[in-house]
């Protein structure tokens, strides 16, 4: 008989403790752009984004778009003595995870295509929820949940360098062309960028709170 | 600032109330579950140092095939060689690309390391409850959160290379084991520092005079 559903107790929506060292703190409204930070460690603890649903939802679409078109468009060109090979992310990954060390392939595969991807999905998915109004179930605060563990997990930027140090390590050794999915992949970069700077963690888990 | 007017001057965890870790809610500590994200409902990260040392350990340990293993092997007509992350760091400083060995060489080798070295001074502090500042020890755990992702330039680096550069008998490059052990290496390490509670580091503080 007994319930395993959440005890229905009324959080105290005026508090906030600090995520980083548990201080308490009166919740109070923010100006625009403004942050609260901790008075005892100085972490931030939650942030006021104007429209944040709006301009996080358009950033988040803009960076699955990127994306996805990185994932099939020619990467890099690499020529030498009359020899052309032009890979995509996908053939890349690809090959890796059929070579002698899969694993490798399969660790880039998740830290720049399925993580990221997977992310993003979580989170258009929470905005769109949302904008739309509808009703946040508990998929959908999963779902936030989700895209926020997986954050530091997406290493899409992490590539990028190590994509340029490559692209100098083999300059000697032949020529290579930037194809076009490198300069959607920096698009991915800088939509992302604008998702952090927009999204506002705490209106947001309020707005869900609500519906 | 607003900070200032809206500090309580208490610990939630000091006047009986539990913040959701996942969306910060603040509830009484007798709640099981969050009632805004349904996230069961822990003042502290439990066993948050057994695991930190538990990640730590597997980290290190991975670190050392990550180094003397070869990280990949290159073939070309009549020849081949191997690299490890070293001898990959001094190949590209005696080409004449000193800044692109010193961005692998800090990724590789010095962000790691430093990361060994603050997590095990984190967790030992923690452990015996010395008198470090926490502000000091914040500091040191935010900055180890913030660089720990960029450990892994050289795993992208072997991947593209080893993708890219397959033109049979002219030239081939294949990974190595080693690149595998550095990537779980890297991923133990981040999920060391992730497991350190930093609450815990305020909890010892007690009195603010």
């Amino acid at each position: 008989m007994t319930e395993n559903r959440p005890v229905k107790v009324k959080p105290y929506a005026h508090l906030m403790a600090c995520p980083s060292c548990d201080w308490l703190h009166l919740k109070e409204p923010l100006s625009p752009r403004d942050k609260a930070k901790c008075a005892r460690c100085g972490e931030v603890m939650y942030t006021y984004r104007p429209h944040t649903v709006d301009k996080a939802l358009a950033a988040t679409i803009a960076s699955v778009i990127f994306l996805l078109s990185s994932l099939f468009m020619p990467f890099l060109t690499l020529s030498r003595s009359g020899v052309n090979s032009s890979i995509s992310l996908l053939d890349a990954a690809w090959s890796l995870v059929f070579s002698e060390i899969a694993l490798l392939g399969v660790f880039v595969m998740f830290l720049i295509v399925l993580i990221p991807l997977l992310r993003l999905g979580l989170l258009a998915f929470v905005l769109m929820v949302l904008k739309t109004g509808g009703t946040a179930s508990l998929a959908v605060k999963r779902a936030f949940r989700w895209a926020t563990v997986l954050e530091p997990w997406a290493m899409a930027d992490v590539f990028l360098i190590g994509v340029v140090v490559s692209l100098i390590k083999i300059s000697e050794l032949a020529n290579l062309d930037i194809g076009p999915a490198f300069w959607s992949w920096i698009g991915l970069i800088v939509a992302t960028i604008i998702i952090g700077i927009t999204l506002s963690k705490d209106t947001l888990w309020q707005q869900l709170d609500q519906t | 600032m607003a900070a200032t007017r809206s500090n309580i001057g208490v610990s939630a965890r000091e006047i009986g109330l539990v913040s959701c870790h996942v969306c910060r809610a603040v509830h009484p500590k007798s709640s099981e579950a969050c009632t805004r994200c349904g996230t069961k409902l822990r003042s502290r990260k439990p066993l948050s140092l057994q695991r930190t040392w538990a990640f730590l350990l597997v980290g290190i340990f991975a670190y050392i095939p990550a180094n003397i293993l070869p990280i990949m092997q290159t073939q070309w007509l009549g020849g081949s060689s191997k690299d490890t992350i070293i001898s990959g760091v001094i190949a590209l400083a005696e080409s004449g690309s000193i800044f692109v060995a010193l961005v692998v060489f800090v990724a590789s080798v010095c962000i790691p390391v430093i990361k060994f070295i603050v997590v095990t001074g984190l967790a030992l502090s923690l452990q015996h409850r010395w008198q470090w500042s926490e502000h000091q020890m914040h500091r040191l755990h935010a900055l180890t959160e913030l660089i720990g992702r960029w450990s892994m330039i050289d795993v992208f680096v072997v991947a593209v290379l080893a993708a890219l550069i397959q033109l049979g008998v002219f030239l081939s490059i294949t990974p190595g084991p080693g690149i595998v052990a550095f990537a779980f290496s890297v991923v133990f390490t981040m999920l060391a520092a992730n497991s350190i509670d930093t609450r815990l580091i305020w909890d010892a503080k007690k009195d603010d005079a």
